[in-house]
């Protein structure tokens, strides 16, 4: 009988986050569109664009938006180079390659926002 | 009766090269695309090669693609075509052998690699009578066991040519086809098949598979399904150990 792998076990996994994150981001991108061109004329003068990022509660909420479109920007370009015929040494550099780009998009997005404001 | 001259492209391969023939006829309507290849290779060409056998949309061996779209040569009628220049060349994403012959080994290999049969942990005996179903049961997977593997799913399907590897919209939809099977017990064994980097997962739900499909099976709708039920297999899995 065929052992089912940990790889095999978090496939189906990682396509569940990414409608996850999907829906996710429908909700944060409406919600930062809002915020930057319809709630204030000025929401995009420095002031007002430092002052949104000194605050805790906006800080979370872009870490955790950053979060999403990473995973969901990353995986989705790992599922459309995945349809191309490779061999599965390939596979496992888009895959590693895949992971090491999202952990450096996320950490540099949440050391500035750390480091901001 | 209705007559209309009419002209058949046909894109052949031979010996390792492509060409193109023009072949003009008059056209009778309830004529079938498959009828006017007969005519050609009866009274004009008789070099000109095509599968078929039981015309009339069953046995899947007339596939091809006519004015750019995969269809049963069988089942489509020149009059319906609503042009009279038709062309016709051999299913994409295949080999072609000759002429309109395309090479099924691949699509029916990945056909024989999702176990294509009933599997049980433990058989009854003859004696204890039949495996029970349901209407309902059957109705689960009924449109799935519909397919010809007339292969036209294989030639829309845009991973399958991207992909060599991709199991495609057939072999999947026959995985489907088992696994909502209520009598079938082979998950253990089918749902890592399908789940892998060759499998579902390659799948994006543009669902051209089920545009062209002649039997309403749906393919891109079994993927789904396959998608769902991998993934609950799968947190089933990771929260057993
Ligand atoms: C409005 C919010 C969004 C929603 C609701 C959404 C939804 C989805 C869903 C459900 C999938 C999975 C498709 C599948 O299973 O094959 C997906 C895939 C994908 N998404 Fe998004 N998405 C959104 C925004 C974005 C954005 C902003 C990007 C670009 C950065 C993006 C890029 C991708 C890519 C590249 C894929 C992979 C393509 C594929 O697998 O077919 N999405 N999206
Ligand atoms: S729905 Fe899936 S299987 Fe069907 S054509 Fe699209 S990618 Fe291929
Ligand atoms: S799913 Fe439809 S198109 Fe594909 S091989 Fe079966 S009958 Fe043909
Ligand atoms: S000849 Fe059998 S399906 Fe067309």
């Amino acid at each position: 009988m065929e052992e089912m792998h940990t790889k095999k076990v978090l496939e189906p996994v990682w396509w569940f986050f990414q409608i996850i994150t999907g829906i996710l981001l429908l909700v944060l991108v409406s919600l930062h569109l809002y915020v930057t061109h319809f709630a204030s004329e000025k929401a995009l003068d420095y002031s007002s664009v430092i002052g949104r990022l000194s605050s805790p509660g906006f800080k979370v909420l872009y870490a955790v938006l950053l979060l999403a479109v990473v995973y969901h920007g990353i995986n989705g370009m790992r599922a459309i180079f995945l349809d191309l015929t490779m061999s599965d040494v390939t596979k496992r550099i888009v895959n590693i390659l895949s992971l090491i780009v999202a952990l450096l998009l996320f950490g540099y997005g949440v050391y500035l926002l750390a480091n901001i404001g | 009766m209705e007559e209309r001259e009419v002209t058949f492209i046909v894109k052949r391969f031979y010996r390792n090269e492509w060409r193109e023939d023009r072949y003009e006829f008059k056209a009778v309507r309830g004529m079938t695309v498959l009828d006017g290849l007969f005519h050609i290779r009866d009274n004009i060409d008789p070099s000109l090669s095509f599968r078929a056998s039981c015309r009339m949309g069953i046995c899947g061996s007339c596939g091809m693609v006519i004015n750019g779209k995969a269809m049963l040569a069988c089942s489509t009628q020149i009059f319906d075509l609503g042009t009279d220049v038709v062309r016709i060349e051999p299913l994409r994403n295949m080999e072609a052998l000759k002429d309109l012959i395309s090479d099924f080994d691949d699509f029916f290999e990945k056909h024989r690699r999702v176990k294509p049969y009933l599997i049980r942990k433990e058989e009854k005996s003859i004696e204890e009578g039949e495996y029970i179903q349901t209407p309902d049961e059957l109705r689960k997977y009924r449109q799935y066991s519909l397919c010809i593997k007339c292969g036209l799913c294989y030639d829309a399907c845009s991973i399958t040519g991207s992909n060599k590897e991709y199991l495609g919209p057939a072999a999947l939809a026959s995985a489907c086809r088992f696994i909502m099977d209520s009598r079938d017990q082979g998950e253990d064994e089918r749902i890592p098949l399908v789940s892998d980097h060759t499998g579902c997962w390659r799948c994006h739900f543009m669902a051209e598979c089920s545009e062209v499909c002649p039997k309403e099976v749906d393919p891109a709708d079994a993927i789904q399904k396959l998608k769902r039920k991998a993934l609950i297999y799968s947190l089933k899995r990771l929260f057993r150990r």
